[in-house]
């Protein structure tokens, strides 16, 4: 088979799935009878202990889904955003760079087709000369833009981060427009597609919001919080999505209103609160979290062991365990990857895709 | 469910032999107090002691287990380590033991292995027809101390059931000290097998047992509550003590117990429907339980007070008035008649006054002149005493007791208010059927506990009270509710909300969801004008806080920037990650073009205890301020149930019409209660129902269900 032109998954912000269309694409690919290879120039060291100092989406993509292949192969080069320059300095960005395109020509050596994912957005790296821009060229790629769509202000990035590719000169072929509401969705026919197409635009594909991709799950929030799981089998429950999070600060009564709302959700509260986790317990939760490191009493535990609701102690106050809670960023997780699939199969148009 | 009967209860309470399990020559160990506490008790029947390691224990022949004893066993009375439990059941079992009391503490109360030892023996139970008490309990005292308790009390005719088995050996021990005897006496623990209610079922119909009186923190089973507490409460009084009243107490019990305590209301409207006296306190558990145990039940609702002392009659009115109890109204007759025999100083009316100088005769000559009026004028009272000089109350309380005793039906309640001089009166007027206490407001009190259980023995057990079923579209309801289900949502939809009350035959607002602001318009323009716009999002709980709500929209273009604001506002004050699902046009009901318009506020919340428990009061944006609101269990609720339910709002004088406005439409809103209880029955996945408002209007003009939120069990 002749090789195809790599197809470069370029974002206008994080968190725009590029990762959930990687995995699918890559799939679809092999589905199709290619050879497909999966490149990330530069993965996230966001913490730089060794058994965390691989991008999660990296680890997740060679652990289950091209697991022919190294992760120095797949990500030759690390660094943690927002120290980048205590890494590497512009003088040096050469030698990083050949050392990059040894590592793509190698697998393009190795493959018929390779999907590369960009940095978190367009600009990333611009300081020191390793943007996707300069991504797109040097490998010679076919670029999709994958961009998150909350309201209409985020079509003006996508315009805005097509003419600015355009610019630079880079192909771009579409966009996939991704983590749409139920409102953007109506909006994708009625609004966005006609005037993303008078702009020269292709709409390759809108992926709906996924529960599954996008929650968070136990493993995930457990990590975020530090906390030590005092009840329930990790293995088991560590995939649990959380769809909510709700602070039982409150009155027993009022708890009840508001947990019952909730569903798969996770309640912090007070180690001493027994009656906010007893309401929590026979409400739709899937975590409880204590804060303060406050043990909760014996009969909550039992009857958590009984509801098979995991139960977290972790060290921090209430209020700073919300704090950690908004900063987490959710990733693939090995279980998820035929939901990749089924979503890319789902909503992208794979026509549109050059092959 | 096993096929258990509380008849297999018999092998606790007249068990004729006892196998000791963990019986001990060792002073201080449970396993040795046990059996000095039967010996003590005079427990009739054989003992059977196991200990592997010992041949005798206190003069009885020792086995190393159940499975070497030749005779038949009723009851195993088991006090060994947790752990060594699971297997000494199984052997109970095997021995085809009756019943088994586990001491033992570790189970379920510690989470882990304990937990997982109580399911097993729990299984075992059902599986060879064991009946078991406990475990992590006291024991209990039938016909012997099967407990390790330190004391054993004198045999009576009160039945004392205890959550708590530190809270049972106090009151043994009060018990003790104030003569007071027992049928029985049990300590609840973990309720593996036998809770409240069993023990209630037999105790019922045990001849030995006149009132039962319990201390809980929990009920494991409301529904079976009601249907077995509800007719033992016909056959005699049920006095239970619930611990947890207030939020911290429920605090407190909630990790005592492990089990979720539904509101405090709940309770208290349980134990009505199913005519249970509720005690506020410990020493009003036991001052009920004493009254009903020697007291007549009044053959009528309307009571004097006799008094020597002004005061005292005084703070005694008051306290009637505060239990809204009936106070007697004298007719000429018994005025006239009091007149004859009572200084002129007297007062002839109710209360009574005798006044201060009053002898032992003039006690009789007042108590019997109101013995002999009809029932319906008086038909029973309370007596006060302060001992001054004249007054010599030992004779005073044998008039009194002679007069109960020639009339019996006539239901007297004593208030000897002293110390010393007091102490031999009270016991002669205890002894004769006249419970009495040193404070009046004890006396009225118990007097209430009375005519509540007199009310209780009129009405119709709850249980068989027959409900009207209206005509419904069940299946409708249960597919909206499985479609939520399948979208992940705890909180229907409006459009949802709406089918479900138009299948339960209750009336709302015609309304559409929009997902553009275009479509908003388009939209608008069909329904007509005016229009209310609402955001449309299950996270979003008070949609009027963050902005969700736009009133009066009169134009299309006014239905497109409602739609842009609504969503706007949503996005920047709504919670972090709300689901946005767009936006929903109903009609506007303006309330100036009807005649007459009164907001209500109509809901339910299921009670993890007692089900759904309906609630009515003032609606509106102030409601939760104003608190001027109703609740009643949804359990066989009738119209008549919600006539008296809306007859205990303030708002219920408005729709009734108040400075010449009409009637408001209450056959509608009697109409939507008693549906809303069908539709709750109906579907026990409802958890949460709330309309606010629901708009009255004039009879002629109905009313409508305006806003309406439902949230279903995930």
């Amino acid at each position: 088979m002749n090789k195809s032109k790599p197809i470069f998954l370029c974002s206008t912000k994080a968190g725009s799935g590029k990762t959930i269309i990687a995995i699918g694409m890559f799939l679809k690919f092999k589905e199709e009878g290619f050879k497909p290879g999966y490149f990330k120039a530069i993965g996230d060291a966001m913490d730089l202990r060794p058994k965390t100092k691989t991008d999660k989406d990296v680890n997740v993509i060679t652990a289950v889904v091209a697991r022919q292949f190294s992760k120095e192969e797949i990500c030759p080069q690390f660094f943690n955003p927002g120290f980048f320059l205590d890494e590497i300095l512009p003088e040096e960005t050469p030698a990083v760079m050949a050392h990059i395109k040894d590592s793509f020509e190698s697998m393009q050596n190795k493959t018929d087709i390779i999907i590369i994912e960009g940095n978190h957005n367009v600009n990333q790296y611009s300081a020191i000369n390793l943007d996707d821009i300069r991504f797109a060229k040097e490998f010679n790629a076919n670029v999709i833009i994958c961009s998150p769509i909350k309201d209409d202000n985020d079509l003006n990035t996508v315009v805005s981060a097509f003419n600015y590719l355009k610019l630079n000169d880079v192909n771009v072929i579409g966009v996939i427009l991704n983590g749409l509401s139920e409102t953007a969705y109506v909006r994708i026919e009625k609004y966005y597609k006609p005037l993303l197409k008078d702009l020269g635009i292709e709409v390759i594909g809108g992926l709906k919001k996924s529960r599954q991709l996008e929650k968070p799950t136990v493993a995930e929030i457990i990590e975020a919080v530090e906390g030590d799981l005092i009840c329930g089998n990790y293995i088991k429950v560590k995939n649990n999505l959380i769809d909510g999070f709700v602070i039982g600060a409150m009155g027993a009564e009022s708890a009840s209103s508001y947990l019952r709302r909730g569903v798969n959700q996770c309640v912090i509260t007070g180690g001493d609160r027994s009656d906010i986790a007893l309401v929590a317990l026979d409400a739709s939760t899937n975590l409880i979290i204590f804060s303060g490191n406050i043990h909760p009493a014996r009969r909550i535990i039992s009857v958590a062991e009984e509801k098979g609701v995991p139960l977290v102690v972790a060290p921090a106050d209430t209020f700073t365990i919300s704090e950690q809670l908004k900063k987490i960023h959710t990733h693939i997780q090995p279980n998820e990857i035929q939901l990749c699939k089924d979503e890319f199969d789902k909503y992208i148009d794979w026509d549109k895709i050059p092959k | 469910m096993s096929s258990k009967t509380v008849k297999e209860l018999d092998a606790m309470f007249n068990p004729k032999s006892v196998a000791i399990i963990g019986a001990s020559n060792r002073e201080g160990k449970i396993g040795n107090t046990i059996i000095k506490n039967m010996q003590n008790s005079n427990f009739p029947g054989k003992y059977y002691p196991i200990n592997p390691k010992s041949e005798e224990i206190l003069g009885y022949k020792a086995y190393k287990s159940v499975l070497d004893i030749q005779d038949e066993i009723d009851l195993a009375v088991i006090c060994i380590p947790s752990k060594f439990c699971v297997a000494v059941i199984e052997e109970c079992g095997k021995k085809k033991v009756k019943a088994a009391v586990i001491i033992t503490a570790g189970f379920k109360e510690v989470g882990g292995e304990g937990r997982i030892r109580e399911s097993e023996i729990q299984e075992l139970g059902i599986k060879y027809n064991m009946r078991i008490l406990g475990p992590n309990c006291l024991g209990l005292i039938t016909n012997g101390n099967f407990s390790f308790a330190s004391l054993t009390p004198k045999k009576g005719n009160i039945a004392m059931l205890s959550q708590s088995g530190a809270m049972m050996t106090g009151l043994l021990d009060w018990a003790v000290n104030n003569d007071i005897g027992f049928s029985a006496f049990i300590s609840l623990g973990n309720k593996v097998d036998v809770d409240e209610v069993d023990f209630i079922e037999y105790l019922a119909n045990d001849d030995n047992t006149k009132v039962i009186a319990a201390y809980i923190e929990s009920v494991e089973d409301g529904m079976k509550f009601f249907k077995i507490v509800s007719a033992a409460a016909k056959k005699k009084p049920i006095i239970l003590l619930k611990a947890g009243r207030s939020a911290a107490g429920a605090k407190a019990a909630s990790s005592h117990t492990g089990a979720l305590a539904g509101s405090d209301i709940g309770f208290e409207l349980a134990f009505k429907k199913a005519g249970v006296i509720r005690a506020d306190t410990i020493s009003d558990l036991f001052n009920y339980a004493l009254t009903f145990l020697i007291a007549t039940i009044p053959k009528g609702d309307k009571f004097a007070i006799v008094t020597n002392a002004g005061g005292p009659g005084i703070v005694t009115t008051d306290a009637m008035d505060k239990e809204k109890l009936g106070f007697a109204q004298f007719s000429e007759e018994t005025i006239n008649l009091l007149k004859k025999k009572l200084p002129t100083e007297s007062n002839f009316r109710n209360p009574v006054d005798i006044i201060g100088d009053a002898p032992p005769s003039r006690y009789e000559d007042a108590i019997e002149i109101l013995c002999q009026t009809p029932n319906s004028e008086v038909a029973g009272m309370i007596i006060i005493l302060t001992p001054q000089s004249q007054t010599k109350p030992i004779l005073v309380a044998k008039k009194i007791a002679a007069l109960k005793k020639k009339y019996t039906e006539k239901t007297f309640i004593g208030a000897f208010i002293g110390g010393v001089s007091v102490i031999e009166p009270m016991k002669i007027l205890t002894k004769s059927g006249v419970p009495t206490y040193a404070f009046p407001e004890d006396s009225v009190k118990v007097l209430k506990g009375l005519t509540y259980y007199k009310e209780l023995l009129e009405k119709p057990i709850i249980t068989e009270k027959t409900v009207k079923k209206f005509n419904v579209n069940k299946d409708k309801v249960k597919k909206i509710i499985e479609d939520a289900k399948k979208d992940n949502r705890a909180v229907l939809l409006s459009y949802e909300t709406s089918q479900v009350f138009e299948s339960y035959g209750i009336k709302a607002p015609e309304n559409r969801l929009v997902q553009t602001a275009r479509d908003a318009a388009e939209n608008a323009k069909e329904m007509g004008f005016p229009l209310v716009a609402k955001i449309v999002s299950p996270q979003i709980i008070h949609k009027w806080d963050i902005g969700g709500v736009v009133l009066n929209i009169k134009t299309p273009a006014e239905a497109k920037n409602a739609f842009i604001s609504i969503m706007t506002n949503a996005e920047r004050l709504g919670p972090r990650d709300a689901r946005l699902i767009g936006v929903e046009l109903q009609e506007m009901i303006i309330k100036e073009n009807k005649l007459k318009s009164t907001e209500l506020i109509i809901g339910m919340s299921r009670d993890p205890n007692w089900g759904p428990m309906l609630m009515i009061g003032s609606g509106g944006i102030y409601a939760n301020y104003v608190k001027d609101v109703a609740f009643d269990l949804a359990y066989h609720f009738d119209r008549e149930d919600a006539q008296k339910l809306l007859n205990q709002t303030k708002i219920s004088k408005i729709l009734e019409g108040v400075r010449g406005e009409p009637v408001s439409d209450i056959d509608g809103v009697l109409d939507i209660l008693e549906r809303l209880s069908q539709l709750v029955n109906d579907f026990s996945d409802i958890v949460e129902l709330d309309i606010n408002p629901c708009l009255v209007f004039e009879k002629k003009e109905g009313y409508s269900a305006v806003d309406i939120k439902i949230t279903i069990k995930m």
